[in-house]
């Protein structure tokens, strides 16, 4: 099932989020008018949720080691904005 | 502090992106000195930011129809249709004179230049975080900055003229409705040196300014000078196999 969300980000951008999955997450793709220094680090990110079972929890549990890093700054994009996203995508309301 | 002033004029998308990857990469190997670059479009140009998808946010038929070159950019940010305008960038080691190492700071201290040059043309204007400049809150410039091999590099562009409703029909928008909302959204936020000053401005006229501005803020002396030969031709190969490639452009 493949899923494309457009969320306005509350840390300012926009941030799309194209997530191809059944049980677990075959393909994601992050894109948006965001800042990431490195850059590399989206790439990683995508990398880190492949594989990663289909459950909000699991890709909270990935996000959040990945805003946690140190080094990295993120401009106009934010853990909540990609939980909203991830939420959306799996027909998960966002609890708050 | 000394620095290198280069001023290409208009070229193509790819060219004018692979030329600031190539000063990039040769400050970082100390081959070349702290480098500005004055530059402008020709044909005009859609550049997105590195994280965009290029389907997604450019009609690329409309693009071609109006003889529009694409271009992916390797910093952030959104997508730009450069056509009436001067672009900057500044390229210099993280470590450079007074350049901060904060983000945020070092957008600013760069922007005061711009600021200072913009001044020089009679137009007070302000820094907008994260990365904006305006007048009396329109956005009249937008900056983009990235990190690599240890150098800063920033671009960012000076808007002489411009053209919303020619912009988004060049971007992919979800509806006509929508269309009409950010054309409308764009006047009410976006301005440009026609609108501000009383009589109109030339390239040259900004570019000057702006080179003035630099030198001026910064405290730098410029050496003006022009790509070398090498450089041009590391610029030139760039862009064929890196810029101008669907490969890099489509890479999202």
């Amino acid at each position: 099932m493949k899923k494309k969300v457009l969320i306005d980000d509350p840390a300012g951008k926009f941030l799309k989020i194209v997530v191809d999955y059944n049980r677990e997450i075959n393909e994601i793709v992050i894109t948006g008018d965001f800042f990431v220094h490195p850059e590399e680090a989206i790439d990683e990110l995508q990398e880190a949720l492949k594989g990663v079972k289909a459950d909000i929890d699991e890709i909270r549990k990935v996000l959040e080691e990945f805003f946690s890093r140190e080094g990295m700054h993120l401009y106009g994009i934010s853990q909540e904005g990609m939980m909203t996203a991830f939420m959306e995508c799996l027909g998960e309301k966002n609890e708050g | 502090m000394k620095a290198r002033l280069l001023q290409t004029g208009h070229l193509d998308g790819a060219t004018n992106m692979a030329i600031d990857e190539t000063v990039l990469r040769r400050v970082a190997s100390g081959k070349v000195p702290p480098t500005f670059r004055l530059y402008g479009w020709k044909p005009p140009a859609v550049s997105i930011g590195y994280f965009q998808s290029l389907v997604e946010e450019v009609d690329l038929e409309v693009c071609e129809e109006c003889g529009v070159d694409i271009v992916r950019r390797i910093t952030g940010g959104g997508a730009v249709f450069h056509d009436e305008e001067v672009t900057y960038s500044a390229i210099a080691p993280e470590n450079w004179g007074g350049l901060p190492e904060s983000i945020p700071e070092s957008y600013e201290f760069i922007c005061d230049g711009i600021i200072e040059g913009l001044k020089v043309l009679g137009v007070e204007t302000h820094f907008q975080g994260l990365n904006d400049i305006a007048v009396g809150g329109k956005k009249i410039s937008g900056n983009a900055q990235t990190r690599r091999k240890g150098v800063v590099l920033q671009h960012g562009t000076v808007l002489i003229g411009v053209d919303p409703e020619r912009m988004f029909t060049l971007l992919r928008v979800p509806s006509e409705k929508t269309r009409k909302k950010l054309i409308k959204s764009a006047k009410e936020r976006v301005t440009c040196l026609n609108e501000v000053l009383p009589k109109s401005v030339t390239f040259e006229d900004v570019v000057a300014a702006l080179a003035d501005g630099f030198e001026k803020c910064l405290d730098l002396k410029f050496d003006k000078s022009t790509l070398g030969e090498e450089e041009l031709s590391e610029a030139q190969e760039l862009a064929k196999k890196k810029y101008a490639t669907l490969e890099w452009n489509r890479l999202r």
